[in-house]
């Protein structure tokens, strides 16, 4: 099907008339609403200022529907004409498509006149940004009196038709002078639409373009008429009718488009893409294609692209991952060339923790095979516990330190992995280290003191990384060798007079699930899981323990005085009952 | 109120359990908040298996520690424990490293009532 979309008036007696009725309204407008208070250097008087005249700058829009030349290629035509904008040189305007929707920009872009120098840039996936056609003017004031062409390929579905667009006007220095969106219909101030009216009463031209077959009723301001063959909807405001046979569409397309859907030489094409993954420096880890965070225009060419990626980890967790990235194409420069990822689960992939930034020149597309990672994994310690500053910490806890590479337990000993107690004393402890050297402990021999300051440290200056020289950069400053402390306060374990803590400890019985007949029964209330029920099963030889918190009880029933403060863990160890020294005692 | 208390009965094992308690000060508290009463798991004692301290031990759910687990389900509820990677309860690491000689190793797959250890989490604060 050929038709096309007119979203302007042809006739320039239109806009000359319009300019004739402003200047009538604007003389018989209110004094009042132009009156301004001005300085004279004979004193301060009044006078009428006229206001700035708030011109209006409009991208209209004509799109037409060509005669595919390619099969599953849906060719089209805009045209667009520009009123209200005045640039002066080295100025200019950009007129972007969206990358879901549009493909094969017309390059170069058909000649408009000698004031402008035009551009196109494709939508480019790997940046996912948008292709853009762009008009720089060579000269003050250049001439908009001839319209700017662009055939595109249209990637939407059989039922929508090429619309309304983003551009923006920018100055000499490309920073946004203004923005906003094409628009296929006059603005719909009262005057536009005087001015209309009058022009539509004195324009009947109808105009064919060849190769483009007619004109919509809807484009030229009649009412529509629809037909029951074909109603396409144009997109916000526009409703295109025609009665003669669709143009063809693929059966494999007709159902794989909905809204904004990617044709299937794009959707194959970023399939292809994402199964791309770049070649990294480290054989265990690979960052995936870049994503594109945001774009900002540096030149007419170049924008700028703050970047994340992925990273996966086919091996065991990877602590600290960071990442720096080069480019071997001189139209890709690199900004800003970190990229962090911090800890990375095993078999995971995860999310970069920040950004990186390149330019690019947007006259080729953007090749994600032109940067090249290169993954750094520091030896540091990559976490601790209990963390820094930690308070109410239990006294029996065994501090661990976490280490982002495997560590040589060998050089592990009581003079670089020690804590301390207040007194400033080393608590005697046992150093033991995971069995894959990712981690280790420090057993101590006894309890720490309830109440009390602990210090770890973790010098690395004498702790090296399994199967290499690298010193432990502890304190993750950048410097092996550097050392880690951190502080931690232990619970106060001091009596809290009058305070109890009672409980029995039963068993569920034969059947292994509690509070059925065979282990209670319920109390005088007669409901169960009360607090009356009789527990049939209390085991015998129980008592109730733990340091400093009471006597045991010789009965089943465990009671503790003076119990600690709130929120404690406890812990109930029966393997002990079975040995008749069942105990609650505090971790 | 409670029959009289017995010896544990013979052949089974009751596990240690780790539990979240508030506890007021200058009151009476109990254990399990408004129960007397704390029950651990019976386990059966013949379902502990050793663990290797040199070689990766591979312990499986036997069907006495299946409380209603499917046949068809136990055989995949299974623990995989590399060499030398237990800690026991004597503050020793079942380790080939060289450091500590480990001790005398067992560990268990057992399936429990949930009641029974929904205790041992914490509580949301």
């Amino acid at each position: 099907m050929l038709s096309s979309h007119r979203g302007f008036p042809r006739s320039s007696f239109t806009f000359g008339l319009a300019g004739l009725l402003a200047v009538v309204l604007f003389a018989l407008s209110p004094p009042g609403r132009g009156a301004a208070v001005v300085s004279t250097p004979g004193g301060i008087g009044a006078a009428y200022v006229a206001p700035a005249p708030a011109i209006e700058v409009i991208f209209r829009f004509e799109v037409v529907d060509l005669a595919d030349t390619t099969p599953g290629q849906d060719l089209w035509e805009y045209s667009y004409v520009v009123s209200g904008l005045t640039l002066t040189a080295n100025q200019g305007f950009t007129i972007f498509f969206d990358l879901s929707l549009y493909t094969l920009l017309q390059n170069p872009p058909p000649f408009v006149n000698a004031d402008f120098s035009l551009l196109v840039a494709q939508p480019d996936l790997a940046l996912n940004s948008n292709g853009f056609y762009d008009a720089l003017a060579l000269r003050d004031n250049p001439s908009f009196a001839d319209p700017f062409k662009l055939r595109v390929v249209w990637l939407g579905t059989g039922s929508t038709t090429p619309g309304a667009q983003p551009y923006t006007v920018y100055n000499a220095d490309f920073t946004t002078q203004s923005q906003g969106q094409t628009t296929n219909v006059p603005e719909p101030s009262a005057l536009a639409l005087v001015c209309s009216g009058i022009a539509l009463a004195s324009m009947r031209v109808r105009r064919r373009t060849p190769g483009s077959a007619r004109v919509s009723r809807a484009g030229r301001g009649v009412p529509p008429r629809r037909t029951s063959k074909d109603v396409r909807n144009t997109g916000r405001d526009h409703l295109h009718c025609d009665s003669r046979p669709r143009k063809s569409v693929p059966a494999g397309r007709r159902h794989q488009h909905s809204g904004r859907a990617r044709s299937p030489e794009l959707t194959a094409a970023l399939f292809l893409f994402l199964l791309i993954f770049l070649p990294a420096a480290n054989a265990q880890l690979v960052i995936g294609p870049p994503e594109t965070v945001t774009e900002t225009r540096i030149t007419r060419t170049v924008f700028e692209y703050v970047m994340r990626a992925k990273i996966t980890n086919p091996g065991p967790a990877a602590a600290a991952i960071s990442a720096t990235v080069t480019s071997s194409s001189p139209k890709t420069v690199i900004v800003q060339n970190t990229l962090t990822f911090g800890n990375v689960g095993a078999l995971t992939t995860a999310d970069s923790t920040g950004t990186f930034t390149l330019r690019h020149d947007r006259t080729v597309p953007f090749n994600p095979a032109v940067l090249h990672w290169t993954i750094k994994q520091p030896f540091i310690v990559s976490a601790a516990t209990p963390t820094a500053g930690a308070s109410e910490v239990g006294v029996t806890v065994r501090p661990q330190v976490f280490f982002s590479k495997t560590v040589d337990p060998a050089t592990l000993n009581a003079n670089n992995f020690f804590a301390k107690g207040p007194d400033g004393q080393k608590l005697p402890a046992t150093i033991v280290p995971a069995n894959d050297a990712t981690f280790a402990w420090l057993f101590f021999a006894a309890p720490m003191a309830g109440a009390s300051q602990e210090q770890v440290t973790v010098d690395g200056a004498t702790i090296r990384l399994a199967g290499g020289a690298d010193l432990l950069d502890a304190a993750n400053n950048g410097t092996p060798g550097s050392k880690l402390t951190f502080d931690f306060s232990t619970v106060s374990l001091a009596p809290l007079a009058n305070t109890t803590v009672w409980g029995r400890i039963v068993d569920p019985g034969p059947d292994l699930l509690p509070y059925t007949a065979n282990d209670s029964l319920p109390g005088p209330d007669r409901l169960p899981m009360t607090e009356d029920d009789i527990h049939l099963l209390p085991i015998a030889g129980v008592k109730g323990l733990s340091h400093r918190l009471g006597k045991p009880s010789r009965r089943n029933r465990c009671r503790r005085r003076g119990g600690g403060a709130q929120n404690k863990w406890r812990q109930v160890k029966g393997r002990a009952a079975s040995r008749s020294t069942a105990s609650l005692r505090e971790m | 109120m409670a029959a009289p208390p017995r010896p544990p009965p013979g052949g089974y094992y009751f596990p240690e359990m780790v539990m979240d308690a508030t506890m007021q000060p200058g009151l009476n508290n109990f254990v399990m908040k408004g129960m007397e009463s704390i029950y651990l798991p019976r386990i059966p004692a013949s379902i502990l298996q050793n663990v290797s301290a040199s070689q990766t031990t591979m312990v499986t759910l036997k069907p006495e520690a299946a409380l209603d687990l499917p046949p068809a389900q136990q055989p995949f509820l299974t623990v995989e424990i590399q060499p030398g990677s237990l800690v026991n309860n004597g503050q020793h690491v079942a380790s080939n490293s060289g450091i500590l000689k480990p001790d005398p190793f067992h560990f268990r797959v057992a399936q429990t009532a949930v009641s029974l250890i929904r205790f041992s989490f914490p509580k949301k604060r």
